[in-house]
């Protein structure tokens, strides 16, 4: 009787908290990030005070390749950019175009960088990360035609992730 | 003297008292008036010779009163309909009815696409999970338990995660999205909660709920697992939960 009854009680508790207990079997979440774009972040200094600066030139930037894709057009009075990266590629070529009255000049930036897949969750959506290895400029000196020209690049911060920090300070020197 | 002789001489006394108030109080009043009804917690015995009676049958609780086998019913369900889930068998100690150190291994499956982004995460994997339950039942003999618990777990896990092919907006270049055999561990902390009755004699179910916090994990340089076995959803702390069907054996 004794066994029976206390039975009784602990199935009675147990069907209690049972469907609940089911329902909540294996239950979590996984938030997906709020900013899913992967942008390389540069801002333009001027290379003799080292301060920001703004690009009073019409820019216009291209990737580099088989499609010469326009990442940015005519773009005037502005200091900072957000360039993509290649999946697959080690090296983008960018090419700043500043065009002026007197016609258009173009600077040429290769960023090498490596490729690594990030993945999240199921039901997010994929991305590949990049470290930056290393920047290279095309050299050129302003005129009074074209009279800004990029001087030099520093890596800032060679992880381009989500956090969207500035990676790139891009100098230019002006005439 | 042990505890038991103690025990009985005091219920004998006890009884003795008991039974002769009652004969004096029965002589000295006219009416006999109703015995006022005195709440008790517990089960209540027509009269103290059934109390002491059971009493008397039960042999003290060992210090080693046996092991019991168990399988995890509900993690073997979602194994078979979910997108996850796991085998796991259990193998407790039984220490005076009261400590439970328990064993806990398993195998943890998922196979599973998502709709959405067709990401396919594929593993199966073991994982062990070491701890000691507390029986909190007033009455050990029973066999219906009450448990509060802690465990540790580790794992180590090999996983596939495919997806289509990521175009690159801008170059115009395809990067395939296949990684195979990727590893990882593991390790977390639970603190369980259950109930367990006795059916049949050496038979009993019971279920555990289980909040799970994540200790340490080695991440590939794709991204962690979406799924741990024994875990679930790879997440810094989960919610779960067991079925259990236990044998003494």
């Amino acid at each position: 009787m004794f066994h029976s009854l206390s039975r009784c009680i602990v199935i009675r508790m147990g069907g209690a908290w049972l469907l609940p207990a089911l329902i909540i079997a294996g239950c979590s979440s996984t938030d997906c990030p709020l900013n899913n774009t992967v942008y390389l972040s540069a801002r333009f200094y001027n290379s003799s005070s080292g301060a920001v600066t703004n690009i009073t030139d019409t820019l216009s930037v291209i990737a580099g390749g088989k499609n010469n894709t326009l990442i940015l057009n005519r773009f005037v009075n502005f200091n900072q950019i957000n360039l993509p990266m290649g999946y697959v590629q080690t090296s983008d070529t960018l090419l700043f175009c500043f065009k002026t009255k007197a016609g258009t000049v173009v600077d040429q930036v290769v960023v090498e960088h490596t490729n690594v897949p990030h993945f999240v969750s199921l039901d997010c959506s994929t991305a590949f990360f990049h470290t930056i290895t290393g920047v290279s400029v095309s050299p050129r000196i302003p005129t009074a035609d074209f009279p800004t020209a990029i001087d030099s690049i520093v890596i800032l911060q060679p992880e381009v992730n989500y956090d969207e920090r500035e990676n790139l300070q891009i100098y230019f020197s002006t005439y | 003297m042990n505890e038991r002789t103690c025990r009985f001489i005091l219920v004998l006394i006890s009884s003795f008292c008991l039974f002769a108030r009652l004969e004096v109080n029965a002589q000295n009043e006219a009416t006999v008036q109703t015995p006022q009804k005195v709440r008790t917690t517990g089960v209540q015995y027509q009269s103290e010779v059934d109390s002491l009676a059971l009493f008397l049958q039960q042999k003290p609780l060992r210090f080693f009163e046996g092991v019991s086998v168990s399988g995890d019913l509900l993690g073997a369900i979602l194994y078979q309909i979910a997108n996850y889930g796991q085998l796991e068998g259990a193998v407790r100690m039984n220490i005076k009815g009261t400590y439970f150190p328990v064993v806990e291994l398993g195998l943890g499956h998922s196979d599973h696409q998502d709709d959405e982004t067709d990401l396919h995460f594929k593993t199966s994997s073991p994982f062990i999970r070491i701890g000691c339950d507390y029986n909190l039942a007033r009455d050990k003999r029973s066999g219906n338990r009450i448990f509060c618990g802690l465990r540790y777990a580790y794992t180590k896990i090999t996983y596939d995660l495919t997806g289509p092919d990521l175009v690159d907006p801008v170059w115009g270049d395809h990067a395939p999205y296949i990684f195979n055999d990727l590893k990882s561990n593991v390790s977390w902390g639970e603190l369980v909660f259950g109930l367990e009755a006795k059916i049949w004699k050496i038979f009993h179910v019971g279920w555990s709920l289980r909040y799970r916090m994540r200790l340490s994990q080695e991440i590939p340089t794709v991204g962690q697992a979406w799924y741990v076995p024994g875990y679930g959803k790879n997440d810094t702390h989960n919610l779960g939960g067991t079925f259990n069907l236990v044998f003494d054996i």
